[in-house]
């Protein structure tokens, strides 16, 4: 069993070697870089004042994540009755985009739900697995596979492109959209 | 498809860290190392009567250390002894504490002092635990209001109290005392005692130093930072690398005297260097009085 009191010290140095993907998954959730900055510092502190709930260090990873999801969801919270209706309108407006003027897919993601978003971000950047999806956003599996092929569909309106093929790339998509 | 989620990948990880970023880490992990040590830090320091030198350790920590024998120590014309005083352990859910207390006894002349040394160090023990103890509990129902799945276990707060001997010769009679506890902390707080036992009084390194002890402290920091960073794997932090670095000593600095007399700074993990270096001491080398 693992010493309780390198613990501490296994969060601090795991938060200083992870810091930029920590910095890169938090901007591409809020794409602001000071709340980007504050949202890792405060998910690096919590982390370290938490260390001691940290069971098995090799779920490190997973259970840091999920400080850090939490973190970029609070800042959702906080600021909930600005942008989630910026967010819509700008769906709206973008809806029927012309095929000709199609929006990157990097800029699309900004339109998207923020939990939606983060699936995107987490299945296709950083490569997790829709298990691993679960587990960092305390989410159950059928609600990941959900927020993902849903994300897809307004991808497709967004970037005027097809998605079946995110669909294939996710693994585990439905049959049929 | 498959390029445009390539393309989009490319701009995610492309998106510049700002320069602040690996300071800011820092900062927080020093700020959580001083929210867990740094309001139990003190230093005690005590002078008695008579002329030697012994610095006595008492630490809390996550390890159960047991209690050493002190050496004999001539004392106003009598002997006096650390021995191993009550034992006392402690075990729920949220806590399991291990104290060993060090008792100071004499055989006789020195009966005061050490009654007196004893009831301080008896009180500050109390404290330390009934401060661990609430702690324990406020980390468990902080862990018991955020628990998620898979949190089934709560792991008891581990405490410890034991202490260590520095140094057994000469006129100073030296002990620091540490504290630490729960919350995963790898470092002991520093609490220490250092007694002149020629006149009962508490020796501070202004005693030791003279009026600059600070700078002079600062100084033999810094040189031995200089000269351990030439060494391969060693690093301080700094401000290129780390957004901070070492600047002064605290008011409070603890610090033991060691066998040769000398004073010996100690420093907590993270405190002026990552974590892997570990806690740091600095001896200061006393300049032969004029």
């Amino acid at each position: 069993m693992y010493a309780r009191q390198e613990r501490w010290e296994l969060v601090a140095d795991y938060a200083v070697s992870g810091q930029d993907y920590f910095y890169r998954l938090a901007y591409g959730q809020v794409r602001d870089r000071e709340a980007a900055l504050d949202i890792v510092q405060e998910a690096i502190a919590k982390a370290l004042d938490k260390a001691h709930t940290l069971r098995e260090p090799n779920y490190l990873k997973t259970w840091f994540y999920r400080i850090l999801i939490n973190e970029c969801m609070d800042y959702f919270r906080r600021n909930r009755n600005v942008i989630p209706l910026e967010e819509s309108l700008d769906l709206r407006a973008e809806g029927g985009i012309d095929p000709g003027d199609r929006v990157d897919l990097y800029d699309a993601l900004a339109k998207l739900e923020e939990r939606e978003r983060l699936v995107v971000q987490l299945r296709f950047f950083e490569d997790m697995k829709l298990e691993e999806i679960s587990r960092v956003t305390d989410t159950n599996l059928n609600t990941v596979k959900t927020r993902l092929y849903g994300a897809l569909r307004k991808l497709r309106v967004l970037t005027g492109e097809e998605v079946d093929q995110y669909e294939r790339e996710a693994g585990r998509g439905p049959k049929a959209l | 498809m498959n390029e445009k989620l390539a393309e989009a990948r490319k701009r995610y990880e492309a998106v510049p860290i700002p320069a602040e970023l690996s300071a800011q880490v820092n900062r927080s992990i020093q700020k959580s190392r001083r929210k867990r040590a740094g309001h139990r830090r003190w230093v005690r320091a005590a002078c008695l009567a008579a002329g030697f030198c012994c610095a006595f350790v008492l630490t809390v920590t996550l390890d159960p250390v047991t209690a050493r024998a002190l050496e004999p120590i001539p004392i106003l014309g009598g002997l006096v002894r650390v021995v191993t005083g009550q034992e006392y352990y402690e075990k729920d859910q949220s806590k399991d504490i291990h104290v060993t207390r060090p008792e100071l006894v004499s055989d006789g002349a020195g009966t005061a002092l050490t009654g007196r040394i004893n009831e301080e160090i008896n009180a500050r023990i109390d404290a330390l635990i009934a401060e661990a103890e609430e702690r324990a509990e406020e980390t468990y129902q902080a862990w018991n209001e955020t628990r998620t799945d898979g949190d089934e276990f709560f792991l008891p707060v581990d405490v410890s109290v034991n202490y260590e001997v520095k140094c057994s010769s000469g006129d100073i009679l030296s002990f620091v005392l540490y504290e630490s506890e729960v919350r995963a902390s790898s470092y002991t707080a520093v609490y220490t005692y250092n007694l002149d036992l020629t006149n009962g009084k508490e020796l501070t390194l202004r005693d030791l130093l003279g009026p600059e002890w600070k700078s002079i402290a600062n100084q033999a920091v810094k040189i031995g930072i200089y000269q351990r960073s030439k060494i391969e794997g060693n690093v301080y932090f700094n401000m290129e690398e780390f957004g901070t670095e070492f600047e002064s000593i605290e008011d409070d600095q603890p610090f033991y005297i060691n066998e040769a007399g000398n004073p010996v700074l100690m420093f907590e993990k993270y405190e002026i260097a990552p974590g892997y270096m570990g806690e740091q001491e600095f001896e200061i080398q006393l300049q032969t009085e004029p």
